[in-house]
């Protein structure tokens, strides 16, 4: 669903530059939830970005169910979503309408929307509040609101960054759900997580990075063998790294 | 408080020398334009009226910019919950939020007062005091005018906030303030035309206004001046005070939303992706009172010349611009030929802030949201241009059959054409000076339609670009009423349109919105 080989980003500036990520290979099958490791600054973030199209990178390929993210994004961005961690959304229009325009802009049918909207905004508990402008919205009501957004045209790959932060337990519990659901009709999920332990339960895969380089990568079992997803990370990040698993 | 006064510039300027060169021809070819106004007034002989008039004129427009940005620049910061988690008491943050607010009033009152003292310096040689006296009186100017402002545009916030035809309300009430302001401008422009006459009338006429302890403090009256610095810095304290303690009350009726307590999913209706990025260009600029406030200017004041050439005449017009018959007599223009200025004149105004130059710093944090669907570029600054198009076509069209009315018949085609052509021009200049120069990282509305540099850029750019046709008249001494001249006219602006819309289109511009992030 998802393969990116090479991937390398540089960040120029006058004080000299940064790889952010370094020729990073992974592959993100059908029906995966693919949890995505590392510090703050290790590289997720600009990973999914670039996987999204909203930035150009400097070598290395992105293909999002067989199409190049590069060559025809337009096409890429279909097959997609992705939700920000910090989700910027438009205050002064009504929710409704904001769902209204990601409906019209992926041309999901009218009658398709309505039922996903009821399912997507009632499983977050924020169909009653559709009326209201975003800019009345808690940081939560946001997040989840830019979740049903995602899901509301079917996406076939879902990423996410920080998607679990701002989340009330119950919305975790609703969006672990629904993201198991995508899974399970032949989509998958790639995530960027600081929490150990929801990627340890959620995920079938994950991979760790660390100053842009992929440091382990594998299933579940692979990546932690008998120890806890949380040492595993820990020792490897610390230790400056073993090669993938 | 002037540490978070220095973040909020910090954070506005970046260190660049390009952005500093930029601002400084910015700010010369300001004080340079406002200066010639002031020379040519002090070569008619009103230089001695100079400082009173443009006291005036400072003090009516930090009025109604305080009025129209006060909302958005004292309350409903994005950065107020970080400053407050910070070890400031409240009342500092709101002490720096006032000196903030004091110093873009200021900016105004300065960029008026500046060249009028200038000029008064240069045609009467005052004395030493004078230059000290004027410094003072030019730090005190906007202070009464920017606490009015700011507390009847919080009012008239408060009161919009909550209501379900907030916006008209708001948009109604702006509309009145500009059309106000442009009333006052053509009232000075008339005074202009009068010559030294007019210009001490108008000074008198100031006698029983606050104005005549500006004029007494500038002719050496301390007890004037020590009065206007004493009355301005007591108001200035007592509005900061009385704002600490009503601040958080008004911030959060401000920027409360009205929300729907019983609602339910209705139809759900289906649009193409092109309209639907259209409808939200649509909200989102009908939804910042200050975007809308910007572009009116332009719009009322071309339905006014519009009218102004219906109602009186064409030979009449350009008196309410400031240029007397005797000086059109002096260029050799007849009444015909000022006809044909009239669409040009149109053009400037509809050209000189369109909705395009703050377009996509607008879309601040959320353009990575916009980038990140599936459409294409193009597609996105279409819909972007064609919000200006909607504003501003409209107008010109009535402005156009107005025209029809009364000017020659001969090219009537022309009075739609020119105005028509300079709005695609300036769209395309506003959207492509703004992908240059964009501000994504601001706090508040003002910072990006009233302040960013994209928006002052082009408001030059566009400016020079309509004046050219009447420069290239006047220098080469050709016949603007020749057909061949208004073809040009046309058919140039129409060439750069295309090749600019292909470079943002299909070249450069294609890829800068994923650049931008």
């Amino acid at each position: 669903m998802l393969q990116i080989k090479g991937l390398t980003k540089i960040f120029k500036s006058g004080k000299g530059d940064k790889r952010a990520v370094d020729n990073l290979s992974l592959n993100v099958a059908p029906g995966d939830i693919y949890g995505f490791i590392g510090h703050n600054g290790a590289g997720k973030t600009t990973t999914l970005r670039a996987c999204a199209g909203v930035m150009t990178y400097d070598s290395g390929e992105i293909a999002v169910n067989g199409i190049d993210v590069a060559r025809d994004p337009i096409e890429a961005k279909r097959q997609l979503a992705y939700v920000q961690d910090n989700p910027e959304l438009y205050d002064n229009l009504k929710a409704e309408y904001y769902l209204k325009f990601i409906g019209d802009i992926y041309g999901v049918p009218a009658a398709e929307r309505r039922s996903r909207i009821e399912k997507y905004a009632g499983g977050f508990e924020i169909i009653g509040n559709l009326g209201d402008p975003i800019g009345s919205y808690s940081h939560g009501m946001k997040q989840k609101l830019a979740l049903v957004a995602a899901l509301l045209h079917a996406p076939r790959l879902l990423m996410l960054d920080e998607p679990f932060v701002g989340l009330d337990p119950k919305a975790a519990l609703t969006l672990k759900g629904f993201m198991s659901e995508l899974c399970q009709s032949g989509g998958a999920i790639f995530f960027s997580t600081h929490v150990l332990d929801v990627a340890e339960k959620l995920c079938n895969r994950v991979a760790i990075i660390k100053s842009g380089s992929l440091i382990a990568e594998g299933t579940m079992e692979e990546v932690r063998g008998t120890a806890s997803l949380e040492a595993v990370f820990m020792e490897l990040t610390e230790t400056g790294g073993a090669a993938n698993v | 408080m002037f540490k978070l006064t220095v973040l909020y510039y910090r954070s506005m300027l970046k260190p660049s020398l390009s952005r500093y060169l930029l601002i400084g021809f910015i700010v010369v070819m300001m004080f340079g334009s406002i200066g010639i106004q002031a020379f040519m007034i002090g070569l008619s002989g009103g230089a001695a009226a100079l400082p009173e008039l443009f006291f005036v004129a400072a003090t009516f427009l930090t009025l109604i910019t305080a009025i129209s940005t006060s909302s958005k620049q004292l309350f409903g910061f994005r950065d107020l919950d970080t400053q407050l988690s910070w070890p400031f008491s409240a009342r500092t943050i709101v002490a720096s939020r006032v000196l903030i607010f004091y110093v873009s009033e200021l900016a105004f009152s300065a960029l008026l007062l500046i060249p009028a003292f200038a000029v008064y310096a240069y045609f009467l040689v005052p004395e030493w005091w004078f230059y000290a006296v004027a410094l003072l009186l030019m730090l005190v100017t906007p202070v009464i005018p920017s606490i009015i402002g700011s507390i009847l545009g919080s009012l008239l916030a408060i009161v919009t906030a909550k209501s379900r035809f907030g916006k008209a309300i708001e948009f109604a009430g702006l509309t009145l303030i500009v059309a106000a302001a442009i009333a006052l401008n053509f009232i000075l422009n008339r005074a202009n035309v009068g010559g030294e006459d007019a210009f001490l009338s108008a000074a008198e006429s100031l006698k029983n206004t606050p104005a005549v302890l500006f004029s007494n403090a500038l002719n050496g009256k301390p007890s004037s001046l020590l009065l206007l610095i004493g009355g301005s810095a007591a108001l200035f304290a007592l509005f900061s005070l009385a704002l600490g303690k009503v601040f958080f009350a008004v911030n959060s009726a401000i920027t409360s939303k009205r929300t729907n307590a019983n609602y339910t999913l209705g139809t759900v209706k289906q649009s193409g992706a092109f309209t639907a990025l259209i409808a939200k260009e649509l909200k989102m600029y009908f939804g910042s009172t200050i975007y809308v406030f910007n572009t009116l200017f332009g719009v009322i004041l071309a339905l006014a010349v519009a009218i102004a050439v219906a109602v009186l005449g064409v030979d009449k017009i350009f008196v309410y611009f400031g240029v007397s018959e005797s000086e059109l007599a002096a260029l050799n223009i007849t009444n015909v030929q000022i006809g044909y200025f009239i669409p040009f004149a149109l053009a400037f105004f509809a050209a000189m802030s369109p909705t395009t130059s703050a377009t996509i710093s607008i879309e601040g944090r959320r353009l990575e949201t916009l980038v990140a669907l599936p459409v294409h570029t193009s597609r996105i600054y279409g819909a972007k241009r064609l919000v200006n198009y909607i504003v501003y076509i409209p107008p010109m069209i009535i402005a156009g059959i107005l025209l029809a009315v009364r000017l020659p018949s001969e090219y009537t085609l022309f009075y739609f054409l020119i105005p028509l052509i300079y709005i695609l021009l300036s769209a395309e200049i506003g959207l492509g000076v703004n992908l240059l120069l964009p501000k994504l990282n601001w706090t508040t509305e003002t910072q990006v339609v009233k302040q960013s540099a994209a928006v002052v850029v082009t408001v030059f750019a566009n400016m020079i670009i309509c004046c050219l046709p009447i420069v290239l008249f006047l220098i080469l001494g050709l016949d603007i009423g020749d057909e061949k001249f208004l073809t040009l006219s046309f058919c140039i602006p129409a060439l750069i349109t295309m090749v600019i819309a292909y470079v943002l289109n299909f070249g450069a511009g294609k890829n800068r919105l994923r650049d931008l992030l």
